[in-house]
């Protein structure tokens, strides 16, 4: 077979963050080359690189057998590279065959479009594709998931596209509508497409897939044929051995359960989550993003109502009805997204700092006290070592770690009891990593119970004294042994469907 | 030297509508010799207080963020004079019992807005503009006399009248007593108290201040019906002033005080405004219409001027911000 896409030594750097180290990557024509890796394995990079949204810093990208750079997506695009992401690129309000043919339409002599044509091209794409084009006229948006993946496939074969790039295309899609999409992939393979198809559900990648790639840590760990490799080996290369600090910590005592958390439910999110959160412990939670670990939390603080389940403070049951009344019984939420979530970017370090309390704050005729808020907020700044002109400094010309510490500070001003973690060191250097490390741990010494959301593996490894582990919506790995906590068990809970223990 | 001051300028809405008015004042005075006189200029503030008490309201609204805009701020003054009006002109209510339902009306027509905005979360572009045309109908139907025709009501008792037009060493009653200190109060508001804090937090992004436990629907619900109980104070002055309700009054304030917000600085899309910059806003245009009538040049082109000087001020805005507020 003719190799369509070849990578060579692509090197990208974000930063001080290596994202790829010199990866080779290549496409074959007609065969469905797999990419699997943990989150931050620099899968995502590459393929943004491939299809021309990045920029690598070194290495070559051949298509066939001829080096191009791809400076923009449409370039890419142009030359038939195309992607199909999770969440389809859609124009909701437009029908299929007008997306279809969106900045490409088909005209007639006196420029009108030649709604005709594009309709029978649209019909003639479908059914090469085996599919009852019983649905282009309707506006793409009432479409469900799966058509709209579909009809973004008939784009790029409009467009001739050479390469299709599939990023966990069937995460949201029911069994039969994943059955369909492999009956259209085997289709398109018949037509010399190469196809790159990334997934965390390893099991159906036997099903599909004719060859595989496995990344870590912006390195390529191989790259095999389906048939000469099995989940386990491929699971071993992805945990690999990752760098596992070893840390001085005594296990909590499993005495006090300061949360339980009993069959919550909320429809389309999660499943049947239960759990307990010892005084003085901390909780990992594993998984890949997605897997609605998030969502779990905001749930207990608030955010988000669970369908049924309840959720108990000191063995009583409480009602969480929002944030206020979370942080009233002492639970506080660092959320995942910095930017979105956690902080007023074009706001100043104190008041980001002091919103949460602000109400403690004031004195009469609801003033704020502002000799207070210095304080408290100048006591972070030194105390967390956060770099910054001042306390009015606005969020926005602070570092990616200085403002992570801000955000952290922001809900450690609230004295929490139970201090929920949703990826506390997302995009941060080492240094400012390990400093939250640190405290994280002196936390949880002085007896606050604590939650880590995180998906990198060595972070949970490292500090976790239980982890639970979600797939899908669902608790798929409990472990309660500190040995039992390994990247190749928590892994295995992560990918898999299948339900692992570990307990005394 | 001169460096600084432009970017002072820049930087600060305030201080630039502050050199703009001085400007302005030094044009007019060489133009038109009695606009600098004492008497003038505190004559002319009593122009300011109704349009000024709605910019106010607009400002906090708009800082709410989301698309926060009361397009009815102006018919809610239609109304609550109508009401006034009504109750004490034909139905021979206590004047004082008259202004205090007014008042309310026009705080309740604000519990109405806010209670779709906030609660039902429907656009407030949506809301405000439907209830705008309601109001408006409102203030008509109940102006309807005996023979059916909505009429303007003026035989208010005599000693109504102090509230506009009054005046203490030349200054009027409603700007010493009424306009300034809800001015400050409202500025202590949103600069000092934790209910500024949260109303700043909403408008700058309402998720993070959900996820900062900030009780987001509670203060876009507030900033609405105190836009309403604004609206019902000027309805008061208004038709003190003019010694008479009409339902019309309100027509064309609306928008005009929406201007004088976002004019001040108010940052159309929330999060970020000032009394302060507001206020400056109003003290401009109510000397520019005042010069403008001085220098007999007709009303006709008031509003006209102030849609000029808004856009003006925008480009000026954008040329000195290019020029001097980066980051150096």
């Amino acid at each position: 077979m003719d190799s369509v896409l070849k990578a060579k030594k692509i090197v990208k750097n974000f930063g001080g963050v290596k994202a790829l180290r010199g990866v080779d990557f290549e496409l074959l024509a007609g065969e469905v080359h797999a990419l699997v890796g943990e989150n931050g394995a620099g899968k995502s990079t590459l393929i943004k690189i491939l299809t021309g949204v990045l920029q690598p810093d070194s290495g070559e990208i051949e298509y066939f057998g001829k080096n191009v750079v791809l400076d923009s997506p449409r370039e890419a695009h142009e030359l038939g590279i195309v992607a199909v992401y999770q969440e389809p690129l859609v124009y909701k309000h437009l029908s299929v065959v007008e997306n279809i043919f969106i900045g490409n339409e088909i005209k007639k002599r006196n420029g009108d479009v030649d709604w005709k044509k594009e309709r029978d091209v649209t019909r003639e794409l479908l059914k090469s594709l085996d599919i009852d084009p019983y649905f282009i006229d309707e506006p793409m948006g009432s479409l469900s998931t799966g058509l709209q993946q579909l009809a973004l496939i008939a784009k790029a074969l409009n467009y001739n596209a050479k390469v299709i790039i599939f990023d966990e295309p069937t995460a949201i899609l029911t069994e039969h509508e994943t059955q369909r999409l492999f009956s259209i992939i085997k289709k398109l393979k018949e037509k010399e497409v190469g196809i790159i198809y990334i997934s965390h559900r390893l099991e159906e990648l036997p099903q599909i897939a004719d060859r595989v790639t496995i990344m870590r840590d912006g390195q390529v760990m191989g790259t095999f044929n389906m048939n000469e490799i099995n989940r386990e080996k491929m699971i071993e290369l992805m945990a690999g051995r990752a760098v596992i600090e070893e840390i001085d910590r005594k296990p909590p005592k499993y005495e006090e359960v300061v949360l339980e958390v009993e069959n919550l439910n909320k429809k389309g999110l999660y499943q049947d989550i239960s759990f307990k959160l010892y005084k003085g412990e901390i909780l990992g939670f594993s998984g890949l993003v997605g897997a609605g670990r998030s969502e779990v939390m905001q749930t207990i603080f608030g955010l988000i109502k669970p369908d049924s389940g309840k959720i108990k403070i000191n063995s009583k049951e409480v009602n969480i009805k929002d944030p206020a009344s979370a942080m009233n019984i002492g639970i506080a939420y660092v959320p995942e997204d910095r930017g979105a979530q956690g902080l007023f970017r074009a706001l100043a370090i104190s008041f980001n700092i002091t919103i949460p309390i602000i109400d403690q704050l004031s004195k009469f005729f609801g003033m704020v006290d502002k000799d207070k808020e210095r304080e408290i907020s100048e006591n972070y700044l030194k105390w967390f070592q956060i770099k910054a002109p001042s306390i009015y400094t606005l969020v926005n010309n602070l570092s990616g770690g200085n403002q992570q510490k801000v955000l952290l500070s922001k809900w450690l001003a609230t004295s929490p009891k139970i201090l929920i973690l949703d990826e506390p060191t997302r995009g941060v250097d080492v240094a400012v990593k390990s400093q939250i490390h640190n405290e994280i741990l002196r936390l949880a010494e002085s007896g606050i119970s604590i939650i880590i959301v995180s998906s990198e593996l060595p972070e949970i490894i490292k500090l976790s004294d239980r982890v639970i582990v979600m797939h899908e919506g669902r608790i798929t790995g409990r472990f309660d042994k500190k040995d039992s906590i390994t990247p190749t068990n928590l892994l295995n809970a992560a990918t898999g469907s299948r339900m692992v223990y570990s307990r005394d | 030297m001169m460096k600084k001051f432009l970017k002072l300028m820049a930087v600060n809405r305030s201080f630039f509508l502050f050199v703009f008015l001085i400007g302005m004042f030094v044009v007019f005075s060489f133009i038109i010799p009695e606009f600098s006189t004492i008497y003038n200029v505190l004559n002319m503030t009593k122009y300011g207080v109704e349009i000024g008490l709605l910019a106010f309201a607009e400002t906090l609204i708009i800082i709410s963020g989301g698309g926060g805009i009361d397009l009815s701020i102006g018919s809610i003054l239609s109304l609550s004079a109508m009401v006034i009006g009504v109750l004490a002109g034909r139905l021979g209510v206590n004047i004082v019992i008259a202004s205090i339902l007014g008042i309310i009306t026009g705080g309740l027509c604000g519990v109405v807005n806010g209670f779709f905005v906030s609660f039902l979360r429907i656009p407030p572009l949506i809301v405000t503009l439907s209830t705008m045309y309601v109001y408006d109908s409102l203030a008509l139907l109940i102006a309807v006399d005996k023979w059916g025709n909505p009429m303007p009501v003026s035989n208010f008792p005599y000693g109504y009248y102090f509230i506009g037009q009054q005046t203490y060493f030349n200054i009027p009653f409603q700007v010493i007593a009424i306009f300034i200190p809800l001015a400050l109060m409202l500025h202590f508001v949103l600069s000092k108290t934790t209910f500024g804090r949260y109303l700043v937090a909403t408008g700058n992004s309402e998720v993070v201040a959900r996820f900062s436990s900030v009780p987001v629907r509670r203060v876009k619900f507030t900033v609405y019906v105190i836009g309403g109980f604004l609206a019902g104070l000027a309805a008061l002055i208004m038709t003190s002033r003019i010694a008479s309700a009409r339902p019309d009054l309100g027509a064309g304030l609306n928008l005009q005080a929406i201007t004088i917000a976002v004019l001040g600085g108010t940052n159309i899309m929330g999060g970020e405004g000032s009394i302060l910059g507001t206020l400056m806003a109003i003290v401009v245009i109510t000397a520019l219409y005042n010069g403008l009538q001085l220098a007999g040049i007709s009303s006709i082109w008031q509003v006209g001027t102030l849609g000029i000087i808004l856009i003006g001020s925008a480009i000026a805005n954008i040329i000195l911000s290019k020029k001097f507020s980066s980051v150096e």
